[in-house]
C-alpha cells in the first residue's frame, strides 16, 4: 500500500535522510527506530508531505503522492501524529475529535453556515464517530474536558484519537509512548494492535525498545539517516549492523 | 460546540429579531429627534459592523489592520459607481464590498502565510497602500481633493414596488436604519458563522495550523475564506459611510482607523462574537461624554483605553461571563 524510493532529505549540508526505501503492506505494523537525530522523524515528515523530499517518491496505493502537501495527503488517507504533544489549546476532546471528521463532510462552505439538512447529517454522522472514537480510546470520561488541562499521558492519546478521526488507511505514529510510564505503555500496545484490527495500517517511530518489540512485525533501522537493517523483531535483534549502530548504548536498549 | 442544528439557532433568532425591533423603534423615541444622537448611534452600528471583520481575522490567529484600507476601496467603489457609472446606491453597496473581498482574496493569499507581527506589520502597510493608491490616480479619485457631493442613495425598488424609498436630503432616520440593518444582519451572519463547523475551522487555525492541515483541512483556503469575509464587511461598511458623508478622501479611512476596529475588539473580548459591538459602544458612548473635558478629551480617552485593556486584558464581556459562572457556581453549592 505505501511505496517509498530513495527518499532523501537533505537540509543545508546535513543529509538528514538519505535514499531510504522500503514497501508497506496492509495490515502489517512496521516501527522505525534508530538513535536520536537518526532521521525518524524527518522520513515520517517527508511522507506526510510536511517536507518535500530533495530526491526520492512516495506512492501511496499505486499514486504518486510525493510533495503534494499535508492536507492532500491526509485526504488520501494518511495521517500523522507528532513528536511534542500538538493538540488544540482551548478545545475538549469531543470537539478536537469532531473536527478531525471535517474532512468527510459533504456540505459546502455556505451549507455548513446556514445549516443545510446536507450539513446536518454531516453533524450527526460526526457526531456518531466521535463517539465509537471516544469509545475506542477510553475517553469518554474526558469528552468536555478542554485539551489545555490534560495530563501528559492524556494528550499523547488524545493526538491519537484526533488522528483516528481523520479516518486514515495508514497512520504514522512518532513516539506515540514517548514520556508514558510502563503500565500506560502496556495499554498502548493493546491500542496499536486495536488500531491495526480496526483496519488501520500503524507505522510506529519509538525508542521504547520492548514496545517495539512485542508489537511490530517488522523493523527498519535507520542511522545517520541511511537504513540498516530491515526484518523481524527477531532478526533485528540479531543483526551485527544494528547491534554495532547502538554500541555505547546499554544492551538491554535494544532488548538484547 | 462544533455542530448546531436547526432548532438550536431558532430560539436566539427569534430574541435577537426582538432585540432588533426594539432598537429600531427605542433608539429614534430616545433620541428625541435629535441629530447629534442619531448620528453617533449610526456611526456606532456601521463602525461595528466594519469591526466583525476585524474580529473574524482574529479568530483564524491573525492580527487585521488592512481593514481601513478596504474600507477605502469600498468607500471609493461605491463614490465612483454612483458618481461616474450612474448606478444604484443599492447595487454600489453589495459591489464595494465584493470588490474588496476579491482584492483581499488577491492579496490575502500570499501575505496570509505570515503570522503575528509580520502580518499586523504587512496589513498596516496595505491600508497606507490604499491611501497613496488614492492619492496616485486623480484621475479616476480626485486625488486629494477627494469626490465630494455625492448622490443620496436613491430609491431601491423591483417590478415597479418601492421597497426603500430614496433618502431625502437632511434626513438622518434613512441612514440610521440603514447602519442598524447592516449591523444586525453582519452580527447575524458572524453568528452563524461561529457556531458552524467553519467556525470550529478557523478557531482550529488559530490554536494549530500544522495540527489542522494534517487532519486533511486546506489550511490555506480557509485562511483566505476567513480573511475574504473580513473585507467583504470593510468593503460594504466604506460604501456605507461614502453614502453617509457624500464624499471620499484618501484620508477618510486610515491607519489610525484600523487601530481602532482592533481596538473595539479588544476591548470587547475576542471571545465573543458580539464583542466589536460592546467594544465600539462603550468607547465611542464615553468618547462622546468626554466631550465636556474638550481639548483633554482624546488624552482622557487613552487613558481610559489602556485602563480598560490592562483592567480586563480579555475583554469587557469575559467580565461578564466570570459574575455569571460565579453566580453558578454559588447556586450549585
Ligand atoms: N527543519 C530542519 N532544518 C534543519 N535540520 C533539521 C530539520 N529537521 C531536522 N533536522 C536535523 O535532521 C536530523 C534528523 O532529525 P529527526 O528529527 O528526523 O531525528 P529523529 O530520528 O526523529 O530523532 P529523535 O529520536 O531525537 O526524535 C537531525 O540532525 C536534526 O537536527
Ligand atoms: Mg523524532
Amino acid at each position: 500500500m505505501l511505496e517509498v524510493s530513495g527518499l532523501t532529505k537533505v537540509f543545508g549540508g546535513l543529509t538528514a535522510v538519505n535514499n531510504i526505501s522500503f514497501n508497506l503492506s496492509k495490515g502489517d505494523i512496521l516501527s522505525i527506530i534508530g538513535p536520536n537525530g537518526a532521521g525518524k522523524s524527518t522520513c515520517f515528515k517527508l511522507i506526510a508531505s510536511f517536507l518535500t523530499p530533495t530526491a526520492g517518491t512516495v506512492r501511496f496505493n499505486g499514486t504518486d503522492i510525493t510533495g503534494i502537501g499535508p492536507s492532500n495527503v491526509a485526504l488520501r488517507g494518511i495521517v500523522r501524529t507528532f513528536q511534542e504533544n500538538t493538540f488544540f489549546q482551548d478545545m475538549s476532546v469531543r470537539d478536537a475529535i469532531l473536527l478531525g471528521h471535517q474532512k468527510d463532510c459533504k456540505a459546502s462552505l455556505a451549507g455548513m453556515i446556514f445549516r443545510t439538512p446536507r450539513s446536518r447529517q454531516d453533524n450527526r454522522e460526526a457526531s456518531d464517530y466521535a463517539d465509537r472514537v471516544l469509545e475506542m480510546m477510553d475517553m469518554q470520561h474526558l469528552a468536555d474536558t478542554v485539551a489545555g488541562a490534560l495530563p501528559h499521558g492524556m494528550l499523547r492519546r488524545l493526538g491519537i484519537a484526533v488522528a483516528l478521526a481523520a479516518k486514515p488507511q495508514l497512520l504514522l505514529l512518532d513516539e506515540p509512548f514517548a514520556g508514558l510510564n510502563s503500565d500506560e505503555t502496556k495499554k498502548g500496545v493493546d491500542l496499536i494492535r486495536k488500531i491495526r484490527d480496526a483496519g488501520i495500517t500503524p507505522i510506529l517511530v519509538e525508542h521504547d525498545m520492548t514496545a517495539v518489540m512485542s508489537v511490530s512485525e517488522r523493523i527498519l533501522v535507520v542511522n545517520f539517516g541511511s537504513k540498516i537493517a530491515e526484518g523481524t523483531p527477531a532478526e533485528i535483534q540479531r543483526n551485527e549492523k544494528v547491534i554495532e549502530a547502538y554500541l555505547g548504548a546499554e544492551d538491554e536498549e535494544i532488548g538484547l | 460546540m462544533a455542530g448546531g442544528s436547526s432548532h438550536s439557532i431558532a430560539k436566539p433568532i427569534a430574541l435577537g429579531v426582538l432585540i432588533a425591533l426594539g432598537y429600531f423603534i427605542a433608539v429614534p423615541l430616545l433620541s428625541g429627534g435629535s441629530g447629534y444622537v442619531l448620528n453617533v448611534v449610526t456611526t456606532m452600528a456601521a463602525v461595528s459592523f466594519i469591526s466583525f471583520g476585524v474580529w473574524l481575522t482574529f479568530a483564524i490567529g491573525r492580527i487585521n489592520l488592512a481593514q481601513a484600507g478596504f474600507a477605502l476601496i469600498g468607500a471609493y467603489v461605491t463614490a465612483i459607481s454612483v458618481a461616474h457609472l450612474g448606478l444604484s446606491f443599492w447595487v454600489a453597496l453589495p459591489l464595494s464590498g465584493l470588490v474588496a473581498a476579491i482584492i483581499g482574496g488577491l492579496i490575502g493569499w500570499p501575505v496570509l502565510r505570515l503570522k503575528g507581527v509580520y502580518f499586523a506589520m504587512i496589513t498596516l502597510c496595505i491600508t497606507e497602500a490604499c491611501r497613496l493608491t488614492a492619492l496616485s490616480f486623480p484621475g479616476i479619485t480626485r486625488g486629494a481633493q477627494g469626490m465630494v457631493d455625492l448622490p443620496l442613495p436613491g430609491d431601491l425598488s423591483l417590478f415597479g414596488l418601492v421597497i426603500i424609498p430614496a433618502f431625502e436630503k437632511g434626513a438622518r432616520l434613512p441612514f440610521f436604519y440603514l447602519a442598524g440593518t447592516l449591523m444586525m444582519l453582519g452580527l447575524l451572519f458572524m453568528w452563524l458563522l461561529d457556531t458552524s463547523r467553519v467556525g470550529a475551522v478557523f478557531r482550529s487555525l488559530r490554536q494549530n495550523e500544522d495540527l489542522a492541515s494534517s487532519l486533511g483541512i486546506n489550511v490555506a483556503k480557509y485562511r483566505v475564506v476567513a480573511f475574504m469575509v473580513a473585507c467583504f464587511y470593510a468593503g460594504v461598511g466604506g460604501g456605507f459611510f461614502a453614502a453617509l458623508q457624500q464624499n471620499v478622501y484618501p484620508t477618510s479611512f486610515q491607519v489610525i482607523d484600523s487601530v481602532y476596529f482592533m481596538v473595539y475588539c479588544f476591548v470587547g473580548g475576542l471571545e465573543f462574537v458580539i464583542g466589536p459591538l460592546i467594544g465600539a459602544l462603550v468607547m465611542m458612548t464615553s468618547f462622546e461624554l468626554l466631550h465636556e473635558f474638550q481639548r483633554y478629551q482624546t488624552v482622557i480617552y487613552s487613558g481610559l483605553m489602556i485602563l480598560c485593556i490592562l483592567l480586563m486584558p480579555n475583554g469587557i464581556l469575559s467580565v461578564v461571563r466570570r459574575r455569571s459562572s460565579k453566580a453558578k457556581g454559588a447556586n450549585n453549592a
